[in-house]
């Protein structure tokens, strides 16, 4: 999950399946200046794009509906993918043998250029280093 | 003691009944945890018959997480460290269930002070436990409300306040905005967040245009119901028609009127849903803010994503019409 030259992912997935907070935070992205945001709002339109895009960064909302992300955080966790949670839950059951930073909702601007451009993800504490 | 014998029996007995007949739960208990003495009050609350409840020992009806405790504070209560201790803890009743108690244990001493055994009292409090339980799921699940609004808010401020917009004018859309985000909140509140009704959706979200001017809107359409979701997006959206339609459309001039109707179609297996706000005798328009500004964006992109369908503006030369299409299985809620 390294990111040595910390730079700006080009292919970023959202995991949402609030609309309009998924419109944000592709408006959001993209004017960081990340090439490509796709969104997902359920889990299965989720996991079929994980399978067919090569993503390098994701931001999963953790509750969808009925449903909830834990799939998707294990494709990209297979895939060598970043990603991190974001939920207005604690971080209860992102405890399920996966780990990655989570964000609480509202997120904020700077979290947010913080994550994506993150050195190195540290998966036993959910910890995010920086170079710098 | 200096008692007559009559009176001495007279008060050992007050002090039986006291004993049997108490509201809580009672027990004198050795310091090993066998049961000398229970009254019915305890029998009633554990589910075993005295002679049963003599046979064993606290320890077998604590629930295991609880026994230590219990077991360190009876310690501490037999070295005469403390004088009592009291505790919640877990019973297993006879049926297998767990009861929640409070109990308070204090000591019986011989003449000489030596610890004899333990008298304890024994309050059910299950359901108070089960009370708190309630509140604390009430209060995570509020909590997670509040979080999720604040977001919601978040994104409205952050499309409504663009670099090139006037400041004055998106504050007061802003304000406009939380002011139908409230709305609906209010009316998801009274149907206790269950959902809500798409008419009364759309009623709350008209009512304040509706002061101005009742006989130019038509409202019609069958019961369906929302998510909370779908009816805060909706009402959102309806506000943002609204106003557009006040400022630049129908409602700006003084013939203009707007109907605003849904139905639910059904259609083999599955129910269409059409929700249509149409402008007649109003100027051509289109959404002032261009597309990326939140009404458009809201209209185009959110409310039919919330929806799973598809949406509409069309730019009329009698007015603005926008028609939402959600397909859902048959009698679902959107």
């Amino acid at each position: 999950m390294a990111n040595p030259q910390n730079l700006l992912p080009e292919k970023v997935l959202i995991v949402e399946d609030e609309f309009m907070l998924a419109v944000m935070l592709q408006d959001i992205l993209e004017t960081l200046g990340v090439r490509q945001v796709s969104h997902a709002a359920t889990l299965a339109d989720a996991l079929d794009l994980v399978a067919r895009e090569p993503f390098d960064f994701a931001f999963l909302d953790i509750n969808l509906g009925k449903e909830n992300s834990i799939p998707v955080a294990r494709a990209l966790a297979d895939r060598d993918i970043r990603f991190v949670f974001a939920s207005g839950y604690d971080a209860k059951f992102v405890a399920e043998g996966i780990s990655a930073p989570l964000l609480r909702k509202p997120l904020g601007l700077d979290e947010i250029r913080t994550v994506l451009t993150a050195s190195d993800f540290d998966t036993q504490s959910g910890r995010i280093s920086r170079i710098g | 003691m200096l008692h007559q014998r009559g009176v001495f029996h007279q008060e050992a007995g007050l002090i039986d009944a006291t004993f049997e007949n108490a509201a809580v739960g009672m027990a004198h208990v050795s310091f090993q945890g066998r049961w000398l003495r229970v009254n019915e009050k305890l029998l009633d609350i554990v589910g075993y018959s005295r002679e049963e409840l003599l046979q064993i020992t606290f320890q077998d009806i604590t629930h295991p997480d609880d026994l230590d405790a219990d077991l360190e504070q009876l310690d501490a209560l037999i070295k005469g460290d403390i004088p009592a201790y009291t505790m919640e803890k877990r019973y297993f009743h006879k049926d297998g269930g767990l009861i929640w108690i409070n109990l308070t244990v204090g000591l019986q001493r011989d003449e000489d002070g030596e610890p004899l055994f333990c008298i304890s009292a024994i309050e059910d409090i299950t359901e108070r436990k089960a009370n708190e339980e309630r509140l604390r799921v009430l209060v995570d699940e509020l909590n997670h409300r509040v979080k999720n609004t604040l977001a919601t808010v978040q994104a409205i401020a952050h499309m409504s306040f663009r670099k090139d917009e006037p400041i004055a004018d998106a504050r007061a859309e802003f304000t406009s905005r939380l002011h139908a985000l409230s709305g609906a909140h209010d009316l998801l509140t009274e149907e206790k967040w269950m959902g809500a009704d798409i008419m009364s959706v759309v009623d709350r979200a008209l009512r304040a245009f509706r002061l101005a001017d009742e006989t130019r809107f038509h409202v019609a359409g069958p019961r369906i119901r929302l998510s909370p979701r779908a009816a805060l997006t909706l009402a959102m959206a309806v506000n943002e028609l609204a106003t557009n339609a006040v400022k630049y459309g129908a409602l700006s001039v003084p013939d203009g009127s707007v109907q605003i109707a849904w139905g639910r179609f059904g259609k083999e297996g599955v129910d269409e849903i059409v929700f249509k706000w149409i402008e007649s005798n109003g100027p051509e328009v289109s959404m002032p803010d261009g597309s990326g500004g939140f009404g458009s964006t809201l209209l185009e992109r959110i409310l039919p994503g919330d929806f799973q369908g598809e949406a509409e503006l069309e730019y009329a030369p009698t007015g603005l019409r926008y028609t939402l299409t959600a397909i859902r299985p048959r009698s679902a809620d959107i």
